[in-house]
This record gives structure tokens, sequence and C-alpha cells, in this order.
């Protein structure tokens, strides 16, 4: 005589099947959000490490829209040690200005900037009347659009100083024949009355992530403004 | 005798769980490294999991060792009811760990001479045996049992290793486009965006998939970075600069150099450098072997930009 074990089996699976059901439920409920200073976020190298870089790193982990005034050394940068109390991009941000006092942080509508405070822009704090990106699809064809302002150019002229080159970086390339984006959304930005950097910021935030990095140099004989994104 | 049909209890099960696959004979098997900064453990996870039919007649069975920098730590195993799970460690973070996992299930058949238990789920037969056409299958129970323990196959954890380049037309056909030059112009990306606008210079286009130790894409979500050196030229050492990378997508690159119109580059304003990359992964980082050389300019007069993997 076989007997079949099938209805025992068809029974334990059900039960466990619910639990596992119930398990599902239990970890998609609805959780609060975490305020975006309170993300974890992630840094190596505490011990030896840039504050272009500790910056860099703490936006791009905690995926966290923001932009950084560098000092316009024309030696590199010196390397600090963070004393960090834990993760947190606030946290994070608190150490790097404990470290590097010459430097601010604040956040403003979901944006983060860390600003070396003796720094003399010529640009930053240019009133840009009107701002407008219609579906741009990369951060740095935005901030072509802003450069292109007959106002920046106007003020590029009246300091003398020049762009430097923009570093393109790289790309999130979708994995297909073609790679083309065709279909993939843009963002698109209108500001008015705003400043060059509330500008910026505003390319950051309606792309929901990116970081940007603005420096003035007095180097080797030339006088230029670099802008990248560092976070794309 | 009592007999069931299978595709009876297959009907039974999508009632029950409604969306959730009620596949018989599906193995699953797992690897992955954990990072325990707070315990400055990496720990190495391994599971073989058999769906619920499956497991009426198989036992899982999963072994798992773990690698530190590719040396060899530990290995255990586990066998488990519909699932094996087994964590191995070892003391540290700093290290690359890898594990791999190789599944097993532990199957249990009989024989009363005349007829066997047939293995519908497609693992093994017994010598001479074949499904029947109307899928009966008989459950064991009171005749003899033959434990069989079946390899099925080994997984690991993928760790980002290198850049590859990757058939992407047309910007980026067998990986590598086109040197394009503008005067006034558009500098577009591999993917076709205009990138900068008003231009008079040299570009070109390229696309990436990353690998990993094995060679086999990695298609998770990642951040890369990538980083410059041994840097001659006009200009100075580009910036480092990040880049999030959905998944299941590739890496683009568009290496250029020029100036904004009706400025161009001197009759020899160019410059050479390496492109260094590092992966964050699962909140890790992993300097990628690959490195670019790039030249990229104006060369007595003649536009340039090659663009080479020189070390893979």
């Amino acid at each position: 005589m076989k007997v079949c074990k099938t209805w025992l089996v068809l029974a334990l699976a059900t039960g466990l099947g619910a639990i596992a059901f119930g398990q599902s439920v239990a970890d998609s409920g609805v959780v609060k959000p975490k305020h975006v200073l309170e993300r974890q976020v992630a840094i190596r190298g505490l011990e030896k490490i840039t504050i272009e870089r500790a910056f860099r790193e703490a936006m791009s982990s905690g995926n966290v829209p923001g932009g950084i005034v560098l000092p316009g050394d024309c030696a590199n940068e010196d390397e600090r040690q963070l004393d960090i109390a834990s993760t947190t991009l606030r946290d994070v941000l608190d150490s790097i200005v404990s470290a590097a006092p010459s430097y601010r942080w604040q956040y403003r509508r979901g944006v983060v900037n860390l600003i070396e405070v003796r720094d003399g822009t010529a640009l930053l704090g240019l009133r840009i009347k009107r701002f407008e990106v219609k579906n741009a699809k990369t951060l740095s064809g935005a901030l072509n659009d802003l450069m292109n302002l007959s106002e920046v150019k106007r003020r590029l002229e009246e300091v003398n100083i020049s762009q430097a080159k923009q570093e393109i970086g790289l790309t999130d390339l979708r994995r297909t024949d073609s790679g083309m984006d065709g279909d993939t959304q843009g963002f698109s930005v209108s500001c008015s009355n705003v400043t060059f950097r509330e500008a910026l910021n505003e390319i950051v935030r309606a792309n929901g992530k990116g970081a940007w990095a603005y420096s003035e140099r007095h180097c080797n004989g030339r006088d230029e403004i670099r802008i990248n994104f560092i976070v794309q | 005798m009592k007999t069931i049909r299978l595709f009876i209890m297959l009907v039974f099960f999508s009632c029950v769980f409604g969306a959730i696959d009620a596949l018989a004979g599906n193995v699953y098997g797992t690897s992955a490294v954990i990072y325990d900064y707070a315990n400055n453990r990496t720990r190495g996870y391994s599971r073989t999991q058999v769906d619920y039919a499956t497991a009426e007649y198989y036992t899982a069975y999963v072994c798992g060792e773990l690698y530190k920098d590719g040396v060899y730590q530990v290995r255990a195993c586990q066998s488990g009811i519909i699932t094996a799970t087994i964590y191995t460690q070892y003391t540290g973070t700093s290290a690359t760990g890898s594990v791999v996992s190789d599944h097993y299930v532990d199957m249990k058949y009989f024989d009363e001479e005349q007829s066997s238990y047939i293995d519908y789920s497609g693992y093994r037969f017994l010598p001479g045996n074949n499904y029947p056409i109307d899928w009966f299958f008989y459950p064991a129970e009171i005749f003899g049992y033959f434990p069989v323990s079946i390899y099925l196959g080994s997984t690991y954890n993928q760790i980002p290793t290198k850049l590859r380049f990757i058939h992407t037309p047309p910007r980026a056909p067998n990986g590598i486009g086109p040197e394009i030059t503008v005067t006034n112009g558009d500098v577009l990306d591999t993917a076709g965006n205009v990138k900068l606008s008003n231009q008079c210079g040299v570009y070109r286009n390229m696309a990436y998939e990353l690998v990993d130790q094995q060679d086999k894409p990695i298609v998770v979500a990642f951040n890369i970075t990538e980083t410059f050196a041994d840097y001659s030229g006009v200009d100075s050492v580009p910036g480092t600069l990040s880049q999030s990378i959905s998944a299941g997508n590739i890496v683009g690159d568009t290496q250029y150099m020029g100036r904004t119109a009706p400025t161009c580059l001197g009759t020899n304003d160019n410059e050479s450098f390496t492109q260094h990359f590092m992966v964050t992964l699962g909140g890790k980082n992993h300097n990628l072997t690959t490195v670019v050389s790039i030249l990229r300019g104006r060369f007595s007069g003649t536009y340039m930009c090659d663009v080479a993997i020189t070390t893979p």
C-alpha cells in the first residue's frame, strides 16, 4: 500500500506560504522616509580624505542632490582626517566643517551645499532674471543652457574670466542594441530672479540627484571658473 | 494504489497563492557576501531553496566556501527542508570577500522491483524510466529508500572586476565609436544626448560593460567613479567624477577635448592620460583592473582622439 503524502505537503506548503505572505506584507508596510540629512552615507578612507571626495562620496552614496564650492587654490587640495560620530549625512557634513572650518554647509529644499566661506565668487552670486530648461536629458545639457544665458556671458566678460573645459564624465546607458535614450524621461527647470548658485541647485533638484562642484582658479596665468558635475 | 495527478496539485497551488509561482522542479541558489562593519566581520551567505512541490521528495543541501582576497578561509554545509542556509565568516572587512556555494538536493526514491518512483522534477531518472504519459507519480513511503545527493551546480557572489567594450551602435559599435571633429557644434554622449554645445574640438564615444571575476556581466545598480593619472598636456588633469548606473544598464563615456567656439584648439593643444575606475557596490569599493589610455587634442594641426584599453 502506498500512502500519498501530497495533501500533507499541500497543507504544509499552505501554512508556510501564509507565513511567507505575512512576512512580505510586514516588509512592505508603510515606513515614514527618513529626512535627507538622516540618511546613511558611505565614506571610505576617513583617515585621509579630501573635502571634495568626502562630499562627493556622501552625495553619491546618499543619493542626495547637492553642490560644493571649492577653494581656488592652485595646489592640490589637502587631505584631512574626519572624525565622524555616525554615518548620517548630517554628521558627515558636521565633521567636514569641523575638520575644515573655512567651510559651512546648508540644506535648502532638498539640496545640500558645502561652501568655502572665503571664496570670492565671480559668478555664484550673479542674479539670473529667468532660467528655463525643458526636458533636459543630462545635467551637462542643462548647465550648457545656463552658461549660454546672456547675463552669464556678460558677467564672465566683465570679470575677465573664462570657463574651463567641462568634464563630460560617464553616463548611465541603456543596455540595448542602440543604447539610445529616446524615451528616457528628461527633467525641466523653470525659475526666475535666482542667483547662479540657486540655478545650479535647481538643476540637480529637478534631476533628483547629482552634485555640482564650482571653483575659480587664477593659476599659471589663467583665470578660469570650473563647473563640473562630480556626481551624476 | 493511490495516485494523484500533478496538474491538480498545480491548480491548487495557483488558487492558494495567487501571483506566487508554484513551479515544480525549480531550485534556487543564492550566494552573497555581507560586510558587517559594526562587528568587523565579513560573512558569506549560501542558500539552496527548492520549491514546495520539489520539497516532498528532496531535501535542500548547501555548502558555502568563503575566500578572503581569493584565499580560502572556511567551508561549511547545511541541509534543510525547503531551504538550506549556511553562513561562513572571517574577521575583518577591508579585504574583498567572495563565496562559492555548492547546491545539492538530497533525493530519496523507492524501488518496489516492479515499478519505481518517477523523478518528476527531472533531476534524475531511474534507469529505463521516463515521464509517464498521464504524469502519475508515486510518493515514497514504505519501500526501499535510496538516498542520492545530486549536485546541481554552484553559484558565487559577483565581484566587480573590469570593464569591457560592448557593442552599442550607432555611437559605439563594438564599444568604441568613430572619432568626431566639430568646429562649432554639439558634443553628443553615447546615448546621443547633447552634452556640450558650440564646441570646437574632437571627441569619441565609448560603451563599457561591467563584468565580474568570471567575465559575466553585472546587472545590478552600482556607482562608478573615474580617476585620472599620468597626465601630460596643455590643460590640467581631469577631475574625479562619479556616476550611478541603473540596474541592467551599461557605462557610457565620452572623451572630448576642445574649446567653446569661436575659440578652437591651438595647433598642438593636446593631452594624454590614463583613466582608472572604482565601483561601489553594496557599500564596498572595488578598484577595477581596467586602465584606459587616452590621447586627445590637436597634433601638428591634426585632430585626434585615441582611446584604448591597455589593461583589461
